[in-house]
């Protein structure tokens, strides 16, 4: 009896050997690594600034083309529908809200919104907010802007269709923000759209950085001060520094101040102290795949414990050392634009 | 006594070991199977052929991330010097070190307009406001000088701006005398007719020195061909003291000297590539609309030109030499262009561009025996002796 225990023992580590070899050997995981998907075109085609997922497609917004992958198979071509009538500017990111896309010109003079339902017929940049360009606010004045003042989003849009930007008005000392009533009045050419101001408590030397949007809220960051903007028009001082980013998990609002992560569950009225002595100075940016929190910098992923914030490194091995500039997830793929090239992995093996 | 506590210590001991003998045994055969198993995948791991840097193009690490968008380069001295989107990048080979400074920040990407253009001294690039010029210094890249074109005569409009780097190369240009040169729509207090005109700048900077000043030298206006609007110009170039362009008015190619002169020199096509081989001075017409490329030939210490018409259309987006050869590229493709001036016929051949087929190749240049090709998508280099592989 114990010989024959002893000898199924034996068979036993014969096929454990066996297997190892099989795994380890014949087949090395290929898919931890991030694949590269085709991109129809060359060059500055290859310059991604930002992703979302619309209609079961990913729409991305590339420097001088507006791509998009069909999600039918990993294996897609990702191929431009419309070509952009000049590069959009780097240092800026075409921002993707609630259906609504929001690009802007070189030289900050031309801002376009489009739907996402139509953007095949985006054509050339059609609005201009130059010397020559008169705003009609809702009182019926009649008001002259320079040029956009946007550092980092260019704009956001609420779940009520609101728009929000913000520009430089001729005459003011103060950051000028401009809330559109309807977006959809923003992409008529020849009309003027409806809209209010809201002065904020700060110079024109300082420059709106993030704009984002959760619900009917907005949170406006300039290069110094946090605020919340409500529908009313109203705002108030939420941080008195900058917001790194604004992001989502599980039903909380979060805003990144690098040392510190802050929590909502009000829409912005109230923040809770959440994550502490964070030590993370950069930039980075924060978005929920699946169940995982992840934010990424540079060419770098990192999965956060939602609990105090530590973050752990994700494997970017294949991603060529290019900067992340959007992450999208589609149920069982993670999409990454970079400044080179589009990067898709499976959901299973995002942390291996 | 004591032999009885021996024999009856072997007894005990031997029938211990022959108690676990086969344990034993057992143990030691299975910590064989065990190495053995693990030393199976060390021998029979295949090798992954390793990719020759001989033949192929090499990505360069250490420009990566948003420094990877390359416009232009220069070589000075141990210093291969890149021009970025928003970033200058030093590869020094005499430390073997890479540096990099941001120099255009908010709303001033460098290649937006036209490619930004560098001489081993200073860089410069029009600034998005549509009405200025910076110009920098390769050694402290950080020091730079805004100069306001706009405000340097009151007749000039506004800088002529002829499109972006997808269509255009540089259209300002620093000559050997270190003069800048900048088209600029101009309107005259007579009438509102807009002239073709350039602005002519002085810089004044020197190796070793952070001091760096440009100055208001002249306007040049061509009222020899009254051109007018409209002012496209595809490319303006600096070759030695002189200024080389063509206007899309009349497809007229004028030389400027340093003393504000045009010359007329030929008319063809508006994309021409000027490169100096052998002292003597070479036009590559590179066709727009599928027109026969034009190669014209200077006669050396003379105004007068040669032109070619050959029998290919190849659309190139720049022209440089290696040793002395004239190397042609569009998108990720490399060519080399040979003219044989007797038949007259040129040939083209196709060059090794693995590694590179997806880029964007915006300049290439020999540096520290390689060869370094700046593409937007990166930087990329194989050995100088490997350059002329073709495909």
């Amino acid at each position: 009896m114990k010989v024959i225990i002893k000898l199924l023992i034996l068979t036993l580590f014969f096929a454990s050997c066996k297997k190892d070899k099989v795994t380890t050997v014949a087949q090395p995981n290929m898919d931890s690594t991030w694949k590269e998907a085709v991109i129809d075109g060359l060059g500055w085609d290859r310059i991604l600034l930002n992703n979302a997922i619309v209609n079961n497609q990913l729409l991305i917004l590339g420097v001088s083309d507006l791509i998009v992958l069909p999600i039918t198979a990993m294996e897609s071509k990702a191929y431009p529908i419309q070509s952009l009538s000049e590069q959009l500017p780097l240092w800026c990111k075409p921002t993707i809200n609630n259906d609504v896309i929001t690009i802007i010109s070189l030289d900050s003079k031309y801002m376009q919104v489009i739907k996402t339902a139509s953007i095949n017929q985006v054509g050339y940049f059609n609005y201009f907010l130059g010397s020559n360009f008169k705003f009609v606010t809702t009182t019926g004045d009649t008001v002259e802007y320079s040029r956009f003042n946007v550092g980092y989003d260019i704009a956001a849009v609420n779940t009520d269709n609101m728009l929000i930007t913000s520009a430089i008005k001729k005459g003011s000392p103060n950051i000028t923000l401009l809330y559109i009533n309807d977006s959809a009045s923003f992409m008529n050419p020849y009309g003027n759209p409806v809209y209010k101001e809201i002065s904020l408590p700060e110079n024109n030397s300082h420059i709106v950085k993030r704009m984002e949007s959760f619900n009917k809220n907005f949170f406006v960051s300039t290069d110094s001060v946090s605020y919340l903007i409500r529908e009313d028009c109203s705002y108030k001082v939420i941080f008195q520094e900058p917001v790194s980013d604004y992001f989502t998990f599980n039903g909380t609002t979060y805003a990144d101040l690098g040392n510190q992560v802050y929590g909502t569950t009000d829409d912005g009225e109230n923040w809770t102290l959440t994550g502490n002595n964070l030590h993370y100075s950069a930039f980075r940016q924060f978005t929920q795949v699946d169940s995982l929190l992840i934010f990424y910098k540079d060419d770098s992923l990192f999965k956060v414990n939602p609990a105090n914030f530590s973050h752990k490194a994700i494997s970017n091995t294949g991603l060529k050392t290019n900067k992340i500039t959007s992450l999208s997830y589609y149920p069982g793929i993670v999409f990454i634009t970079t400044l080179d090239g589009l990067f898709v992995k499976e959901m299973n093996y995002l942390l291996k | 006594m004591l032999q009885q506590i021996i024999l009856f210590s072997l007894v005990y001991n031997f029938r211990l070991f022959m108690k676990y003998f086969f344990k034993l045994l057992f143990i030691l055969t299975i910590t064989s199977i065990f190495t053995a198993c693990k030393k199976d995948p060390a021998i029979v791991t295949p090798k992954l052929m390793p990719i020759s840097a001989d033949t192929t193009w090499v990505l360069d690490s250490s420009v990566n991330l948003d420094r990877k968008i390359l416009l232009n380069s220069c070589v000075f001295e141990s210093k291969l010097y890149l021009l970025g989107d928003d970033y200058f990048i030093t590869i020094d080979s005499s430390t073997h070190t890479t540096s990099s400074t941001l120099i255009a920040s908010n709303g001033q990407n460098l290649g937006v307009y036209s490619q930004p253009v560098i001489t081993p001294l200073v860089y410069a690039y029009l600034s998005t406001d549509d009405s200025s010029v910076v110009v920098g210094l390769n050694e402290h890249p950080n020091i730079s000088v805004s100069v306001n074109v706009i405000n340097s005569d009151t007749n000039i409009y506004t800088i002529a701006v002829s499109g972006d780097l997808n269509e255009a190369g540089p259209i300002i240009a620093i000559n050997n005398l270190n003069q800048l040169l900048v088209p600029v729509e101009l309107t005259t207090k007579s009438d509102s007719v807009m002239y073709l005109a350039f602005a002519l700048y002085d810089i004044t900077a020197n190796t070793g020195s952070t001091s760096l000043s440009v100055s208001f030298n002249r306007i040049i206006v061509n009222r020899m061909d009254s051109v007018q609007m409209p002012l496209q110009i595809y490319r303006i170039q600096a070759v030695g003291d002189d200024f080389y362009f063509t206007s899309s008015d009349n497809f007229v190619t004028y030389k400027i000297d340093p003393l504000g002169n045009f010359t007329k020199i030929f008319e063809g096509n508006e994309n021409i590539f000027f490169l100096s081989i052998n002292d003597t001075l070479n036009g590559i017409g590179a066709p727009l609309y599928g027109d026969p490329l034009k190669w014209y030939i200077n006669n050396p210490g003379t105004n007068l030109w040669t032109g070619y018409s050959i029998n290919a259309s190849p659309s190139l987006t720049g022209c440089t030499t290696i040793q002395n050869k004239i190397i042609a590229y569009s998108l990720g493709q490399i060519w080399e262009f040979s003219f044989n001036k007797s038949t007259p016929e040129v040939t083209i051949k196709e060059l090794d561009n693995s590694n590179i087929s997806d880029t964007y190749i915006t300049s290439i240049i020999t540096f520290d025996n390689r060869v370094y090709v700046t593409t937007i998508n990166g930087l990329y280099s194989k050995p100088l002796s490997k350059f002329f592989k073709y495909k």
